[in-house]
C-alpha cells in the first residue's frame, strides 16, 4: 500500500467544492515575492468582476523561483498554476479563466491533476515538468497543496489517520519496528537511525518522558524545515505523537522552533489549538489512555542550539551550550529526563511510514539511505527552491534536471556546496556522486540538513570557504578552545588570502589547524567547522595556491586580487564597463576593446560585476 | 569492572569512570584546566586530551568513559601535539601580562605552557585589550587573560548555588561577568578566584601587593563560625595577605566563605594590644609580662583563698579546646570557684542543655554528608548560609542533586528561601508553640490540619497550608535532618522549642534511623568544643553534671583536689559581684558590655570588683573597666583544636608571630598558676594537648579530605585517601538515653505569644537581631576588608511598608521602643514575617541596644539572656 497520490490528495480538497478556488502560495518565499499584495489585488478583482470564488493560502510548492504562485481550481478541472504573478497580468488569468472558460497559457506553469475532474489541453501536468518530474514527494506532499491553517484541510488528505491507527491497531513496540523497517535516518543531518533512537529512549528507565522537536534550522541556504512548518503543520505534530507513545511516559512535547519563523510559529500555534480542539492532542487522546500536549519554546538565535544538548539546555532555560554526551538525551534531556528529540524533517515522515508502513517507505532511497530526502536549491541556480528526491538521486540530476542547470547560461558550473557550515564542496567531478548520506560524505562533504548551493565559475572558493568559516565562527558558543580560538584564527588567515596577504604555507597550517579543531572541538558545531574549508581546499587547491602565490582571484570576486585589465579576446565591445566606473577610468569607444586606467582606478570591481562576459580578470 | 591499560600499564576500575580518573588511579596524571572533581565536567577547554592507541583518535579524559580493553596513551606525540596547539591557541590572544599578574608563578595557564607549550607560535593575532571590570570592591575580572574554561561560572552554580556571573557574549568575544554589565551582587565567597587558573579573576584588595613565591603557607583552621573551614593562610613579611581553601582539604573540600577568606585584616589591625597594661590613675598602662603576672596573680591567689566562688571566669567559645579545658580547671581547681561560663551560653545553651539530657552528646549524629543525602532537612531559626557557610552548601546541594525537601522555618526569608518548598515564617518567641502543635499533630494521625489546627498555626504566623505539607512529607520521610540555628537557640522559648524538637524526633523514631538527626549550628569556631571541656558552671570535663557528687567525683580522684560546688553563669556571676561575693573576674575573651542591653547597670555592677583582668585582643568597653588587661594571640598566632559542628576536632597552626608581646589564653592562664604557686601539671600547650588527647581519645584530631586532584598546578593526580576517624556521636549509645529523655515529663505546652499580625496597629513591629553573612560577632567591623563589602548596618524593613512611605535603601527612620530610640537606615527587603524587622547583630552598638528594656531576664533552665525580640515603632523622618 502507498501512500496517497497528488490526485488523491487533491480529490479530497475538493470533494464538494462548486465555486472556483484560488490558491496563493503564502509560505515566507511566497509573501517575500509580493503574495500578500498579490491576493488584495485577486480580491479587488474579483469583486470588480462579481465573481464568488474561495481564496485558499498555501505552503510552498517548492518551485520559489516562480513565486508569486497563484492556482486556479474551476469547478470539476484541473488545478492550473501560474507562476511570477504580477498585478498586470491577474485580468489576463481572470479573463482566460472566468470569461473564456481556458487557461493563460503564457503564465501558466502545469496543472495539478484532482481525481474526478478532467484536465485541460496543452498544458503539461505537475508530474511531468522538469521541476517535479524526478522528485518523489513524501513529507511535502501536502506542502502548496493544502491550506496549512485548515486542519480539515489536513484531515481530508489522510491527516492524523496514523495516529488513530497508531492508538488502535499498534503497540508502541509495533511503531518502533516500522520505523526501524523504514530505515528513517534523522534529516537534521545527524543521521542516526530514528526507531533506533525510539528504541534507547524506550528503554531508558523513567516515569517522566519528553519529545522534542528540533525546528532551530540555521544553515544559512536551508529553508526545509520551514517549509514543511509553514506548508503542513500538523504532520510535524502528529509525528510527535507517535514519537511520543513508542518511547512511553511522554505527556509533554516541545518544539523548539528558531524565533526567525515567525510564521511557522503562528501556524504550529494554529495547529496545535486545532488539534487540541479535536482531540488530536491533549488527555486522552481519541478516547484512549494516552495523552500528550505540546508546547512551543521560541529560541532565541543562536546557531549552535540546533545543536541537539545546547538546544535542551536552551529550552531549560540556561544558555545554549551544549554539554558533553554521555548522557545522552535518551539517557538525561530535557529535566534530566529521558528525551527523545529529532528534527521536523523526521517527524514529518512519521505519520506517512506508518500509514503505509516501513517497507513501503524503505523502497525508495539508496542501500543505506532509505526514503526520501528535502534539499533547499539555492545560488547560481535556474530553479531554486525546496526539493524531494529519493536519497541516492545523482548530484547532476538534481542540478540539471530539476534545478534546469545553471542561472547564466554561459557560465559553468563550478561546485555544489552541500550541508552548510558543516559541510563541503562537490566539484564537477563530483556530479555524479549519489546524494545520500554515505556518499556525500565520502566526496568530502555531507548531505547535512539538506542546503544545497551551487556556485558558477564567476564566483570565488576562498571567499566562500571564508564566508561559511565566518558563519561558524560568529556562532560558536566560545564555550570550548578549538572552536572558540582555532576557528578565528582559520577565519583570520582566509581573510588574510583574500586580502592578497596570503604566504606561502598558509594552507598547511590551514590544514593542520582544521585537523585540529576537528578532532578537538566539544560538539558537532566546532568538529564540523573546518569542513568547508577541507573541502575546498581538497578540490580546488590551485585557486587556492593563486590567491596566495599569484595574488589573483579567478573567480573576480576578491577585490584586492582583481588584475583590471580587459582580455580583448573576451571582450565583446559592448562598453557596459564604461558608464558604471565613478572616477572615469575605464575607456571605451563604440566597436572598441574598453581599456582601464590602473593608475586612477579604484579596485571597486563595478566594472567587474557589470561585465557581463567575465572579460575583466 | 572495566579493565584498560593507561600508558601500557594495566588498572582496573568500575564501569562509567572516566578516563582522567581511571589514568589516576593508576597513578599516572593528566593535565586539566576546566576539571575540577567537585563538579560535574564540561569538557571545554580540551587540554586533557589522550590518545586511543587502536583508533588513533584523540578524546577528552574528563568526558570519555572507559570502556573493556581501552587502550590510553596520555603522553604521545599526537596528544602533546594537540595540547601544543591549544595552549598556543589559548596564548595567542592572552596579554601575556605574566610579570605584573597576581596569578604569575602559581598560574596554572604558565605551568601548562612551560609543560606542553610551544616556544613560538605561527599564527598572528591581536593581544585582548579590553579594559578590566573594577565595579566590584572585592573582584576584578580581566577579561584579556580569561581561558573561559568556565570553572568560574560553575563553581558559582553547582557548588555555591549563587549563580551571580556567567557567559557574556557568544563566540570569541564570551566574557565572564556579572549579568547585564552590572557591579557584582553576591556572596562573596571567593570560590571563583579560587578556581580561576589564570589572573583573569583577581582579589583586588591585596591586587598587585605579592608574588606567590615571597609568601609562606599555613594550614589552619577558621574559627569564625561551626563550619570548621581548612584554610591556607599566606603571608609574606608576618603579615597575612591572603586565605585560601584547597580542592579537597577539610570538611569545606575547597570552598570557604567571605568571613573567612578577606576578614584577616581584624587580627592585623593597629588597634591590638601590644603589651600587657594596668591601671594607674584611673588609666591604663603598658607594662610588661614579667611585673604585670606577679601582682595578678598575688591578688587572685588572695581573693580566691578567702573562699569558695569568690572569683569568676568567662572564656571565648573561639578559644581551642586546650584553652577550656585548662580554664576551668584553673577556675575550679586553682581559684575554686564553678562560677564559670563562656559565649556559648548565650548562643547554645538552651539547645546543648536538653541535647546532652536526652542524648549525652554533644556531637552530631548526622554530618554534611547525611544533609546531602536526607530527603528532607527542616531548617528552624536558622540562616545556614550565614551562619555556617558550609552547612548552607551541604543543603543547598542536597536540594539541587538529590531534591531533597527543604523547609524553612524562620522569621524572614534567607539565601536558601528560594530553594525551600515552603518558608513558614514565624513571629519570634513562637517556636516551641510551634513545635508542640506540630508533634501533636503528627501523632495525631490525621492526614491534614482540623480547622481549629490550621487557626492555631495561623495565630503564629504560619501558613497552615505550608504546615499541611510539612507534616505530610515528614510522615513519608525516610532521612530527616532538623537544623537549628542562631534565631531557635536565641529565641524566649529555645530551651523549650529544643526539648519539644527532640521529643519529636524520639517519636518520629528519628533517632534510630540511619541518615536522620539534629544538627546544631554553633555561633562560633569551638561552641562545642568549649561545652565539652567543661568550660561551663553545668558540666565537668566529658559533660559530667558537675552539680552531682558522684559525677564530681571522678574528676576530684583524677585531679586529687575537692571540687567547688555551685557556683552558675553569667545570670549567677552578676548577681553575686552585685552582691559582693564575688570579688574577682577574669574574663577571657568575653565582653558582656558588647551584647548585653542596659549596658550603665551593668558597668555599676561591675565597678564593685575588686580585681577584673580581661584578656583580650583588643581593647573593647569591658578592658575600660579592668585593672588588668592582657593581650591575647589570635588565631592565626597559635596552636590549639577546636571541634566543628560536625564533630571534627582539628587543629590550629601560627601562621604569623604573635602580635607585639601577646601569649596565648593558655599560656598566660599557665603562667599565672605557676605564679601562684599552684603549677597545673602542663608545661605548655602542646603538653596540655596531649593530656587533652589521652583523656577523651575520641577526641583525637580528625577531618574529612576529600579525595582531590591538585589543580593548581596543572599537574593532577587522585592521591589523598578519605580519612575519616569518628567525629559523629555513637547512634547505640545516644538511642538508650534517648528512651529515657521521652519517658520524662515535658513542660505543659505554653500558649502562642505574639498577637497575630492583623492586630497590629500600622509601624508598629517586632525588632530581631540577625547574622549577616558577611560579619561574625563584632570583632570583623575591625576588618577593612570585610567593612568595604557591608560597612553599614541597614534595618530590614518590608518592601511593602517602604514602598507605601516612599523610602528607599539607605532612608533614616525612626525606631523607638519604651525604653530608648535611634535613627537607622533602611533596607526595604521582601519576604519577612508579617510584622517583623530585622537589623544585623554585628552593628547592634550600645546605642542600638539602649531600646531594649533596662532590666536583665534569663531564662530559668538555661540561664541564657532572653528578650531576643522586642516591639518597636518604625516612622519615616520627616
Amino acid at each position: 500500500m502507498a501512500t496517497q497520490t497528488v490526485e488523491e490528495m487533491a480529490a479530497g480538497l475538493f470533494h464538494d467544492v462548486a465555486i472556483p478556488t484560488i490558491h496563493i502560495g503564502m509560505a515566507t518565499c511566497g509573501l517575500a515575492a509580493g503574495a500578500r499584495s498579490i491576493e488584495e489585488l485577486v480580491v479587488k478583482e474579483l469583486e470588480k468582476r462579481g465573481i464568488d470564488a474561495r481564496i485558499v493560502p498555501t505552503g510552498c510548492i517548492g518551485m520559489c523561483h516562480n513565486e508569486p504562485l497563484v492556482d486556479i481550481t474551476m469547478p470539476g478541472k484541473y488545478r492550473v498554476s501560474y507562476r511570477n504573478v504580477k498585478a498586470l497580468i491577474i485580468p489576463q488569468i481572470f479573463d482566460a479563466h472566468f470569461v473564456k472558460g481556458e487557461f493563460a497559457k503564457k503564465y501558466a506553469v502545469c496543472q495539478i491533476p484532482i481525481a474526478g475532474h478532467t484536465a485541460y489541453e496543452g498544458l503539461p501536468l505537475m508530474a511531468e515538468t522538469g521541476f517535479f518530474k524526478g522528485q518523489v514527494k513524501i513529507v511535502s506532499s501536502r506542502c502548496g497543496l493544502i491550506d496549512p491553517s485548515s486542519i480539515d484541510d489536513y484531515i481530508a488528505t489522510n491527516g492524523y489517520k496514523a495516529l488513530r491507527k497508531m492508538l488502535t491497531e499498534m503497540t508502541p513496540e509495533i511503531v518502533i519496528d516500522e520505523m526501524t523497517k523504514s530505515g528513517l535516518r534523522g534529516r537534521g543531518g545527524g543521521g542516526f537511525y530514528t526507531g533506533l533512537k525510539w528504541k534507547l529512549t524506550r528503554q531508558s528507565p523513567g516515569e517522566e518522558k519528553y519529545v522534542v522537536c528540533n525546528a532551530d534550522e540555521g544553515d544559512p541556504g536551508a529553508f526545509m524545515d520551514r517549509s514543511i512548518l509553514e506548508g503542513d503543520p500538523h504532520s510535524v505534530l502528529e509525528g510527535m505523537l507517535a514519537a511520543a507513545y513508542a518511547i512511553g511516559n511522554a505527556k509533554k512535547g516541545y518544539i523548539y522552533c528558531r524565533a526567525e519563523y515567525p510564521l511557522a510559529i503562528k501556524r504550529l500555534r494554529k495547529a496545535i489549538d486545532d488539534a487540541r480542539e479535536r482531540n488530536f492532542l491533549g488527555d486522552n487522546i481519541l478516547g484512549t489512555d494516552f495523552s500528550f500536549d505540546i508546547t512551543i519554546k521560541e529560541g532565541a538565535g543562536a546557531y549552535v542550539c540546533g545543536e541537539e544538548t545546547a538546544l535542551l539546555a536552551s529550552l531549560m532555560g540556561e544558555r545554549g551550550m551544549p554539554w558533553p554526551k554521555p548522557p545522552f538525551p535518551a539517557q538525561k534531556g530535557v529535566w534530566g529526563k529521558p528525551t527523545v528529540i529529532n528534527n521536523v524533517e523526521t517527524l514529518g515522515n512519521v505519520g506517512h511510514i506508518i500509514l503505509s508502513g516501513g517497507d513501503w517507505y524503505a523502497s525508495y532511497g539508496s542501500e543505506k539511505t532509505k526514503g526520501t530526502k528535502t534539499f533547499a536549491l539555492t545560488g547560481s541556480i535556474k530553479n531554486s527552491g525546496l526539493i524531494e528526491v529519493p536519497a541516492g538521486t545523482p548530484l547532476r540530476s538534481i542540478v540539471f534536471d530539476i534545478g534546469g542547470g545553471m542561472l547564466e547560461k554561459k557560465i559553468p558550473f563550478k561546485a555544489a556546496q552541500l550541508g552548510g557550515p558543516s559541510g563541503g564542496c562537490i566539484p564537477v567531478t563530483g556530479l555524479d556522486t549519489p546524494v545520500d548520506f554515505e556518499n556525500v560524505i565520502a566526496a568530502g562533504a555531507i548531505m547535512g540538513s539538506g542546503g544545497i548551493v551551487i556556485m558558477d565559475e564567476a564566483s570565488c572558493i576562498v571567499d566562500t570557504a571564508k564566508f561559511f568559516l565566518k558563519f561558524t565562527q560568529d556562532e560558536s558558543c566560545g564555550e570550548c578552545t578549538p572552536c572558540r580560538v582555532g576557528s578565528k584564527i582559520m577565519l583570520e588567515i582566509l581573510t588574510r588570502i583574500t586580502e592578497g596577504k596570503g604566504q606561502e604555507g598558509d594552507l598547511d597550517e590551514l590544514i593542520r589547524l582544521s585537523m585540529y579543531v576537528k578532532s578537538n572541538s566539544l560538539c558537532g558545531l566546532g568538529a564540523a567547522a573546518p569542513n568547508p574549508v577541507l573541502s575546498t581546499i581538497r578540490y580546488f587547491r590551485e585557486e587556492f595556491e593563486a590567491h596566495i602565490r599569484d595574488k589573483h582571484c579567478p573567480g573576480t570576486v576578491c577585490a584586492n586580487l582583481i588584475k583590471y585589465v580587459v582580455i580583448e579576446e573576451d571582450c565583446t565591445t559592448c562598453g557596459l564597463c564604461e558608464p558604471v566606473c565613478p572616477t572615469g577610468s575605464v575607456t571605451w569607444d563604440k566597436g572598441e576593446v574598453a581599456h582601464i586606467n590602473l593608475e586612477t582606478c579604484i579596485r571597486c570591481k563595478a566594472c567587474v560585476d557589470a561585465c557581463k562576459f567575465r572579460a575583466i580578470i | 569492572m572495566v579493565k584498560l591499560t593507561v600508558n601500557g600499564k594495566e588498572v582496573e576500575v568500575s564501569a562509567g569512570t572516566t578516563i582522567l580518573h581511571a589514568a589516576a588511579a593508576a597513578g599516572i596524571p593528566i593535565p586539566t584546566f576546566c576539571y575540577n572533581p567537585r563538579m560535574d565536567p564540561a569538557g571545554s577547554c580540551r587540554i586533557c586530551a589522550v590518545e586511543l592507541e587502536d583508533s588513533k583518535r584523540t578524546v577528552m579524559g574528563c568526558i570519555t568513559q572507559v570502556v573493556e580493553g581501552m587502550k590510553v596513551l596520555t603522553e604521545s606525540p599526537k596528544v602533546h601535539e594537540a595540547r601544543k596547539t591549544n595552549l598556543e591557541l589559548l596564548l595567542l590572544h592572552h596579554p601575556l601580562d605574566c610579570p605584573i599578574c597576581d596569578c604569575g608563578g602559581e598560574c596554572p595557564l604558565q605551568n601548562m605552557s612551560f609543560s606542553y607549550g610551544g616556544a613560538d607560535s605561527r599564527f598572528e593575532s591581536h593581544r585582548n585589550d579590553e579594559l578590566e571590570d573594577m565595579k566590584s570592591e572585592v573582584l576584578v575580572f580581566n577579561s584579556n587573560r580569561c581561558i573561559l574554561c568556565g570553572k568560574c561560572v560553575r563553581v558559582c552554580d553547582e557548588i555555591q548555588d549563587v549563580h551571580a556571573i556567567g557567559f557574556i557574549n557568544r563566540g570569541f568575544d564570551t566574557v565572564i561577568g556579572p549579568p547585564l554589565g552590572k557591579k557584582l551582587d553576591c556572596e562573596f565567597c571567593g570560590d571563583c578566584l579560587e578556581v580561576c587558573p589564570t589572573g583573569a579573576i583577581t582579589d583586588r584588595f591585596v591586587r598587585y601587593q605579592f608574588r606567590p613565591w615571597q609568601m609562606e603557607k599555613t594550614e589552619t583552621t577558621c574559627t569564625s563560625c561551626g563550619s570548621g573551614c581548612r584554610m591556607i593562610v599566606d603571608t609574606k613579611s608576618e603579615a597575612i595577605v591572603r586565605i585560601s581553601a584547597r580542592e579537597g582539604l577539610g570538611p569545606n573540600e575547597g570552598s570557604i566563605c567571605v568571613v573567612g577568606r578577606f576578614g584577616y585584616n581584624a587580627v592585623q589591625n593597629k588597634s591590638r594590644l601590644e603589651s600587657p597594661h594596668f591601671k594607674r590613675a584611673q588609666r591604663l598602662v603598658p607594662g610588661n609580662w614579667e611585673e604585670i603576672l606577679p601582682k595578678v596573680a598575688a591578688q587572685l591567689a588572695s581573693i580566691s583563698s578567702s573562699g569558695e566562688g569568690r572569683v569568676a571566669g568567662l572564656i571565648s567559645s573561639q578559644l581551642p579546646i586546650e584553652d577550656a579545658f585548662l580554664f576551668q580547671r584553673l577556675m575550679r581547681q586553682t581559684l575554686k570557684s564553678n562560677f564559670i561560663d563562656s559565649d556559648a551560653r548565650q548562643g547554645l545553651m538552651n539547645m546543648a542543655i536538653p541535647l546532652v539530657s536526652a542524648t549525652g552528646s554533644l556531637r552530631p549524629l548526622v554530618d554534611h554528608e547525611d544533609i546531602i543525602a536526607a530527603d528532607m532537612i527542616v531548617v528552624l531559626g536558622a540562616d545556614p548560609a550565614a551562619e555556617s557557610n558550609i552547612t548552607g552548601l551541604a543543603i543547598k546541594k542536597a536540594v539541587r542533586k538529590n531534591k531533597a525537601a527543604l523547609y524553612l522555618i524562620h522569621g524572614h526569608d534567607v539565601s536558601i528561601s528560594t530553594r525551600a518548598r515552603e518558608v513558614i515564617r514565624l513571629l519570634p518567641g513562637s517556636e516551641e508553640s510551634f513545635l508542640t502543635m506540630l508533634r501533636e499533630a503528627l501523632s495525631s494521625g490525621t492526614t491534614s490540619l482540623s480547622p481549629e489546627g490550621r487557626q492555631r498555626f495561623q495565630g503564629l504566623g504560619a501558613s497552615p497550608e505550608a504546615v499541611d505539607r510539612l507534616l505530610s512529607d515528614l510522615r513519608a520521610s525516610k532521612r530527616t535532618v532538623f537544623i537549628t540555628g542562631r534565631r531557635f537557640h536565641r529565641s524566649d522559648q529555645g530551651f523549650g522549642a529544643s526539648m519539644q524538637l527532640i521529643r519529636l524526633m524520639a517519636e518520629r523514631n528519628m533517632f534510630a534511623s540511619e541518615g536522620s538527626g539534629l544538627f546544631v549550628l554553633p555561633e562560633s569556631g569551638n561552641d562545642l568544643g568549649v561545652l565539652m571541656m567543661g568550660a561551663t558552671a553545668e558540666w565537668l570535663p566529658g559533660l559530667l553534671d558537675a552539680a552531682n557528687a558522684e559525677q564530681r567525683s571522678v574528676w576530684e580522684t583524677h585531679w586529687q583536689t575537692k571540687l567547688p560546688s555551685g557556683g552558675g553563669g553569667l545570670r549567677e556571676i552578676l548577681a553575686g559581684i552585685e552582691a559582693g561575693e564575688i570579688r574577682a573576674l577574669v574574663s577571657f575573651g568575653v565582653d558582656p558590655l558588647t551584647f548585653l542591653p542596659d549596658v550603665a547597670q551593668i558597668r555599676k555592677t561591675l565597678s564593685k570588683l575588686e580585681l577584673l583582668v580581661v584578656v583580650d585582643m583588643y581593647q573593647g568597653p569591658l578592658a575600660d573597666m579592668a585593672h588588668y588587661l592582657l593581650p591575647a594571640a589570635s588565631p592565626f598566632e597559635r596552636t590549639g583544636h577546636v571541634v566543628s559542628a560536625e564533630g571534627f576536632v582539628q587543629p590550629l597552626a601560627p601562621a604569623m608571630a604573635p602580635w607585639g608581646l601577646a601569649l596565648s589564653e593558655s599560656e598566660i592562664m599557665l603562667r599565672l598558676a605557676r605564679h601562684m604557686g599552684r603549677a597545673l601539671p602542663f608545661d605548655d600547650l602542646a603538653s596540655l594537648s596531649s593530656e587533652v588527647f589521652r583523656i577523651f581519645p575520641d577526641l583525637r584530631p580528625s577531618t574529612r579530605n576529600a579525595p582531590y586532584f591538585q589543580g593548581g598546578t596543572g599537574e593532577i593526580l587522585l592521591s589523598v585517601p578519605r580519612t575519616q576517624p569518628p567525629h559523629k556521636a555513637q547512634r547505640e549509645s545516644v538511642l538508650a538515653r534517648v528512651a529515657s529523655f521521652v519517658k520524662a515529663d515535658l513542660p505543659a505546652t505554653v500558649a502562642p505569644a505574639s498577637v497575630s499580625s492583623s492586630e497590629r496597629p500600622e509601624n508598629s513591629f517586632v525588632l530581631t537581631l540577625s547574622k549577616s553573612i558577611n560579619h561574625a560577632g563584632t570583632r570583623t567591623l575591625l576588618d577593612s576588608n570585610l567593612m568595604a563589602i557591608e560597612g553599614e548596618g541597614f534595618l530590614k524593613v518590608p518592601r511593602s511598608w517602604a514602598r507605601k512611605r516612599k523610602l528607599k535603601k539607605g532612608a533614616c527612620v525612626l525606631v523607638s521602643t519604651h525604653h530608648g530610640r535611634i535613627s537607622l537606615p533602611i533596607d526595604p527587603v521582601a519576604g519577612l514575617a508579617d510584622g517583623e524587622v530585622h537589623y544585623p547583630l554585628h552593628f547592634a552598638d550600645a546605642r542600638f541596644m539602649a531600646l531594649f528594656p533596662r532590666h536583665l531576664s534569663f531564662n530559668a533552665q538555661s540561664g541564657t539572656q532572653s528578650g531576643q525580640a522586642i516591639d518597636v515603632t518604625v516612622e519615616p523622618i520627616a
